[in-house]
């Protein structure tokens, strides 16, 4: 799960439902797909793969934007059973909240598909998604990797995480401390901590505050993309980027841009397309009578200069423009 | 023309503004103590910077309050106002590309804010939930209209963002001369006084003769211009604007305007003190950051520093509330 829960007014998360228009052969089948807020580029980019994947199949999609909000979640699910699907892919908005949802799924009766963001409790068939605690340590592995590279007995730099007791960003900060931790590295590499919320501005405003106090740390990770964005405008301001190594967390096109360009060092790509497709396709094996395994995990991928360009092409393809 | 407020109303405002400044030199000497960093001439600046959206944001929002009104819409008419722009910043740079990405927050902005303020002028709902109705119908629109943030701004935009005027950077400059432009309008003309009277009694002033439908109406007005204005402010800034630029702004503008102790009633508040409220929360956190405390504290600081400074109104006030 990329997006954080950040607080916003209850009523911005008005249930939205929209259908496709079935097409194909395999018109009469239809599935129920609950997203956790669509206004995330990652989840917009989630839904443009689980429609051509429904098209490609011919199956008829009736979706829900949850807003980030798990009672309106529960809401749009209820809409979704009444309105009779065959099948539920749902994207939990809350690890512990959403689990109401599932539950009033499994009463109705309708096999449930978890993807990108997964809740405990209820029953579902698999999940398909990203083990997050695996994006954390591989920025872990890139931290370690730099050090060698350096050459200097130790490294010092910033680490903006996202939303305080958000469960992704937990998962990423163990993650990464505890493979940092496994190279003997964990005193050789300072992290000086900041919450950013996840946002573009305001990890610029924290890069700016903390640069003040320390101008010459050696890298700045961050929890996800749009805040090493922000950073990156906060070390341009003062200088050419390159000095100060950035790496992010999401691989969107606007950060694969900047790594080809050599102004931000890495990314860790999480894949929309095998997520919101292998969903739909989860949803199509089961009805169709195969067996599911347990989960179907996409794999995280550090993205640096040498892979961009493969990756690009991937990204351009499910974000659109 | 000069406007005295109510006259008993004086001697209140002074004492009460007395606290505030105090409080903003303690908290910056007590930081120039404790951080080092904090001390130089270029964080001073960076302070500034840093509170320029939200200082525009602060000074419309004020208007609105004088009026007894509220305006939660301002932080998603920002994302519209930062899109449209940022849309134009892209096109190759000629005379009218360069006019429409000016200009066109400003419009989006005036246009916002002006339908605010015939909703809450002329339906007679409370302005609350008037804007909070176009909190989540603009922010809806934004996500609806670009989901995905818009990068690779011309290089003459992005350059005004790190504009500086001799020391003095662009955005600061804007966010004063916006104070400025917004004191004298408050203390110096007819329309300035009106505000004052709408929000001191208004039936007492509909019975003056006084329009009050029209000062409400240019009371919001101005609020979503300068969240067209902030908007450009940022998105010259980040080099980027997004559909969830903006979330929760619409809170810190009241906080700065409640610091500074306006009345949330109507009929009480100055500029200047909006501005000092307005750097009063700039350099919290700058100063936390600075002193490396966790995001969590920060947020306790500063939201026990609003209660603070609003309890602290009432004793100053004493017997007039």
């Amino acid at each position: 799960m990329r997006c954080s829960s950040r607080a916003r007014a209850p009523l911005a998360a008005l249930l939205a439902l929209a259908a496709c228009s079935p097409s194909g052969e395999a018109a009469g089948v239809r599935i129920g797909v609950s997203y956790q807020a669509l206004e995330f580029p990652f989840v917009a980019a989630l839904q443009r793969a689980a429609q051509a994947r429904a098209a490609a199949l011919g199956v008829e999609l009736v979706e829900a934007d949850a807003g980030n909000d798990a009672s309106v979640e529960l809401g749009n699910v209820e809409t979704l059973l009444r309105r009779g699907i065959d099948c539920l892919a749902f994207e939990a908005t809350s690890l512990d909240a959403s689990a109401a949802s599932i539950e009033a799924a499994n009463r109705a009766g309708v096999p449930v598909v978890q993807f990108n963001g997964k809740a405990n409790g209820g029953r579902s068939l698999t999940f398909v998604g990203s083990e997050q605690s695996e994006s954390g340590d591989l920025l872990g592995r890139w931290l370690v990797s730099i050090l060698r590279a350096s050459g200097k007995p130790s490294l010092r730099g910033f680490y903006l995480r996202g939303v305080a007791g958000q469960v992704t960003d937990l998962a990423r900060s163990d993650a990464l401390r505890a493979r940092l931790a496994r190279e003997g590295s964990s005193d050789r590499i300072e992290l000086i901590e900041q919450f950013a919320d996840y946002d573009r501005s305001r990890g610029q405003a924290v890069t700016e505050s903390l640069l003040a106090a320390h101008p010459d740390v050696d890298f700045i990770v961050a929890n996800n993309d749009d805040m090493i964005l922000g950073a990156l405008v906060a070390v341009e301001a003062r200088g050419p980027a390159g000095r100060i190594a950035l790496a992010g967390v999401d691989g969107l096109p606007e950060v694969l841009a900047r790594i080809a360009e050599g102004r931000i060092a890495a990314s860790v790509f999480q894949n929309p397309e095998g997520q919101g497709a292998g969903a739909i396709q989860a949803c199509v094996d089961h009805l169709s009578g195969k067996a599911l395994p347990a989960e179907i995990l996409i794999p995280f991928e550090l993205v640096t200069r040498e892979n961009v360009a493969r990756v690009q092409e991937l990204a351009r393809r499910v974000y659109g423009s | 023309m000069s406007s005295p407020p109510t006259s008993h109303e004086r001697p209140a405002f002074a004492r009460r503004s007395l606290g505030l400044y105090a409080a903003l030199l303690l908290l910056v000497l007590g930081f120039a103590l404790a951080a080092p960093a904090f001390r130089s001439p270029e964080n001073l600046l960076l302070v500034l910077r840093q509170v320029s959206v939200n200082g525009i944001l602060a000074v419309g929002m004020t208007f609105v309050v004088l009026t007894a009104g509220i305006d939660l819409s301002v932080g998603s008419l920002l994302a519209i106002a930062g899109l449209a722009s940022a849309l134009f910043a892209q096109l190759e740079p000629s005379p009218v590309s360069v006019a429409l990405a000016l200009g066109s927050p400003l419009v989006i902005g005036l246009l916002g804010g002006g339908l605010n303020g015939v909703l809450v002028a002329f339906s007679r709902v409370s302005p609350l939930i008037v804007t909070l109705g176009t909190l989540t119908a603009y922010r809806g629109f934004a996500v609806w209209y670009r989901v995905n943030p818009v990068y690779d701004l011309s290089g003459w935009y992005r350059e005004l963002g790190q504009l500086e005027l001799g020391l003095v950077p662009l955005p600061v400059l804007v966010f004063f001369a916006t104070a400025a432009a917004a004191g004298l309008v408050l203390s110096r003309t007819r329309f300035g006084r009106h505000v004052y009277a709408v929000g001191g009694n208004e039936a007492a002033a509909r019975a003056a003769g006084i329009a009050v439908e029209r000062v409400k109406l240019a009371a919001y007005g101005i609020s979503g211009f300068c969240a067209g204005l902030a908007a450009l402010v940022l998105t010259a800034r980040l080099g980027a604007a997004q559909s969830v630029a903006g979330q929760g702004f619409e809170l810190q503008a009241i906080a700065a305007v409640v610091v500074g102790g306006a009345s949330l009633f109507g009929g009480r508040g100055r500029i200047r003190d909006t501005v000092a409220g307005t750097l009063l929360i700039g350099v919290l956190f700058n100063g936390l950051v600075l002193t490396n405390v966790p995001s969590p504290i920060q947020q306790m600081v500063i939201g026990g520093i609003i209660i603070g400074a609003v309890w602290l109104d009432g004793v100053v006030q004493g017997r007039e509330r």
